[in-house]
């Protein structure tokens, strides 16, 4: 039963910050394009 | 600074919150009387609200279709007040009702509600900036100018007008009433409202604190705010009305009464009249409401219900084109008429035509079917739902609500992401999703998952940070215009597509708009005081390129449809520029002025500026 626990604690925990890595990753792109937008601007 | 752009801004501001009060007392006296009374007076007034619009709105078309707006509008409102005054008494004690009950807060609840409030009231200046939405100026706000210049009628020069629904007639009404800013408000309006909905929704499975919490994410968005301020759509009124309807279904069911059900019909018809993707949720909630309840009697009064409040802007297309959902059927109904260059378009812009693999579909409810080829902060509903998903098992309960909310959350999404393949369309359930994920959240066993909890906790807490710098940064200049810091045209000119054109077309035919319309070729054209015939053939049914091959042709096009000018910017489109050229030439047009602008190139939030001679 605590083993199951643990499994399935790991399994979300690692759901939610690999999750959160790829989202924030596809976006990386815009907003480096951001960045060099305003850099190119000053 | 400007006091007097400044204090316009309060006082839209305030005129709109008088507009919600009386809503909220028509809606609630119509209510009373149906005996339809909420358990929470909160979720009454938002009920209440959300009735009063949607009579609002029916009554703005009505006036519409009369060629009374102007006084029409004025009219609708003073009796509105009267009712609303009537209703005072009772609004009173709701309102007094969820100020008692919100003043025993804890300190966390009262941070998150603290933190919601400045979000919105930031949100709320920043709507007040001059309108600068790309989709807006082209046809949510320029659809409503071409019914107040030329009234109730078809303009085959924009097939995006045809899209247009319920919700528009908000910003038909802010227009009819001489005001842009309160126009903007109404839309605002709706995003207050659906994070309260939300809100509501969410603390029927979770503390006070967490339901603030997810009207803070909510707002936060990106997506949200930029829908809540400088977008200019009325998409958030869609997701109000969505959860509206989710709750009163929950009600018809647990009650087994006809008038729930016939109530949740009207808040799923306005959903469904407001775009055509909203025919998806309003069928998921039919769905919902027959599955459980097991009754056609419910069902049929929710059509009902449904049909009075949504059909008419399918109606309306129906009666201009023979097409209800213009121009979708148009090859098999009409294909003789079809313009085949602003059809291929049309599928394109909105994903008509996509096909997708079956287990893309899987993406959409969790909001992360993000299009790598067109990325974009309008594309940004955050990893939230992404992330929490799994987590509803630990709340998800056999309830009535429940139930209703997983069918038209999961089903609404992945139809919308089947039928359109554009993941803002089904922004009108992310309240849905974000309540249900959070309550999750919030059900996490407290002993042996802390590392779970403090893994929530922390993406909670990038998400809403990061969201946060960037409404600031993405509202900086908005902010700066509403709060009369900058002027209306330096405002423009650094945020709005077009605005150089628009404002030297507007010079160069001073006096003479009411000598015919002007054929132009850029794609914002609100703000042009001429009546305007978007010319170019990717999205106006109006010009098809295939019928338009010679002088006489367009010839008689301008005659039919009383253009005098032709605004060339800086090329005509591929698809006509031999004819238009031609008729230089044979000196069939003849320049009466040049001007040099600067305007973007491409999308605007990529800041690409372009020298164009015309």
């Amino acid at each position: 039963m605590r083993r199951t626990r643990l499994v399935s604690m790991l399994f979300l925990c690692g759901w939610v910050l690999g999750m959160q890595v790829w989202y924030y990753g596809q976006f990386a792109g815009v907003l480096r394009g951001l960045l060099g937008t305003v850099l190119q601007a000053k | 600074m400007n006091a007097a752009v400044a204090a316009g801004t309060v006082m839209v501001l305030a005129g709109v919150c008088l507009f919600a009060l009386v809503a909220a007392g028509v809606g609630n006296r119509l209510l009373r009387r149906a005996g339809l009374l909420a358990h929470e007076p909160g979720e009454q007034l938002l009920f209440a609200v959300g009735l009063g619009v949607v009579i609002f709105e029916l009554c703005c078309l009505l006036v519409a279709v009369c060629d009374g707006l102007r006084g029409g509008i004025w009219v609708l409102l003073a009796a509105g007040s009267v009712v609303s005054w009537l209703e005072l008494p009772e609004l009173k004690r709701l309102l007094a009702a969820v100020w008692s009950r919100g003043r025993g807060a804890t300190r966390k609840t009262r941070l998150f509600r603290g933190a919601l409030v400045a979000v919105l009231l930031i949100e709320g200046v920043a709507a007040m900036a001059p309108l600068s939405g790309s989709d807006a100026l082209h046809y949510h706000f320029a659809a409503a100018q071409w019914v107040l210049s030329s009234g109730f009628h078809p303009n085959f020069f924009s097939t995006n007008s045809f899209l247009t629904g319920q919700g528009h007639l908000l910003i038909l009404a802010g227009l009819a009433l001489g005001s842009e800013k309160f126009a903007l408000g109404l839309l605002y309006l709706g995003g207050v409202l659906a994070a309260l909905a939300g809100a509501c929704l969410a603390r029927r499975w979770m503390p006070e604190t967490g339901a603030w919490m997810v009207a803070l994410a909510f707002v936060l968005t990106p997506v949200v705010f930029w829908q809540m301020s400088t977008a200019g759509t009325p998409d958030l009124w869609m997701a109000f009305f969505a959860v509206l309807t989710v709750l009163q279904i929950a009600r018809a069911v647990e009650t087994q009464e006809c008038k729930s059900a016939a109530l949740a019909g009207v808040f799923a018809g306005t959903v469904a009249g407001s775009k055509y993707t909203g025919c998806v949720i309003a069928a998921s909630a039919g769905l919902a409401l027959l599955l459980q309840s097991q009754s056609w009697k419910a069902i049929a009064v929710f059509c009902a219900g449904a049909v009075n409040a949504g059909v008419w802007p399918y109606y309306r297309n129906w009666l201009w084109t023979g097409d209800p959902v213009f121009p979708l059927l148009m090859r098999k109904l009409q294909p003789e008429n079809v313009n085949a260059q602003a059809m291929a378009t049309f599928l394109a812009d909105t994903g008509a035509n996509l096909h997708q693999s079956t287990i893309a579909f899987v993406r959409y409810p969790v909001f992360a079917a993000i299009d790598a080829g067109n990325l974009g902060l309008w594309q940004f509903l955050g990893p939230v739902c992404l992330c929490f998903a799994p987590l509803v098992i630990f709340a998800v309960r056999r309830t009535a609500l429940w139930r209703t909310v997983l069918l038209v959350w999961v089903l609404s999404a992945a139809g919308i992401g089947m039928t359109s393949g554009i993941l803002r369309f089904a922004l009108p359930v992310y309240p849905l999703a974000l309540a249900a994920v959070m309550a999750g959240v919030w059900a996490i066993p407290r002993r042996g998952w802390g590392a779970l909890r403090g893994m929530a906790t922390a993406t909670l807490a990038v998400f809403l940070t990061v969201s946060a710098a960037r409404l600031v940064f993405y509202q900086r200049h908005a902010l700066a215009a509403a709060a009369g810091l900058i002027t209306r045209d330096a405002y423009l000119e650094e945020v709005a597509p077009d605005f150089g054109k628009v404002r030297f077309v507007n010079e160069a035919l001073r006096g003479r708009e009411g000598e015919g319309k002007a054929l132009v070729f850029f794609r914002h054209v609100y703000g042009l005081k001429v009546r305007a015939a978007y010319g170019n053939p990717e999205a106006s049914w109006g010009v098809d390129p295939r019928q338009l091959k010679s002088d006489s042709a367009w010839g008689e096009l301008f005659q039919r449809e009383g253009i005098r000018w032709v605004v060339k910017s800086p090329e005509y489109p591929v698809a006509i520029r031999e004819q238009l050229e031609q008729m230089e030439t044979d000196g069939e047009l003849v320049p009466i002025a040049r001007a040099e602008v600067v305007d973007f190139v491409g999308n605007r939030m990529r800041g690409v500026r372009e020298k164009v001679r015309w």
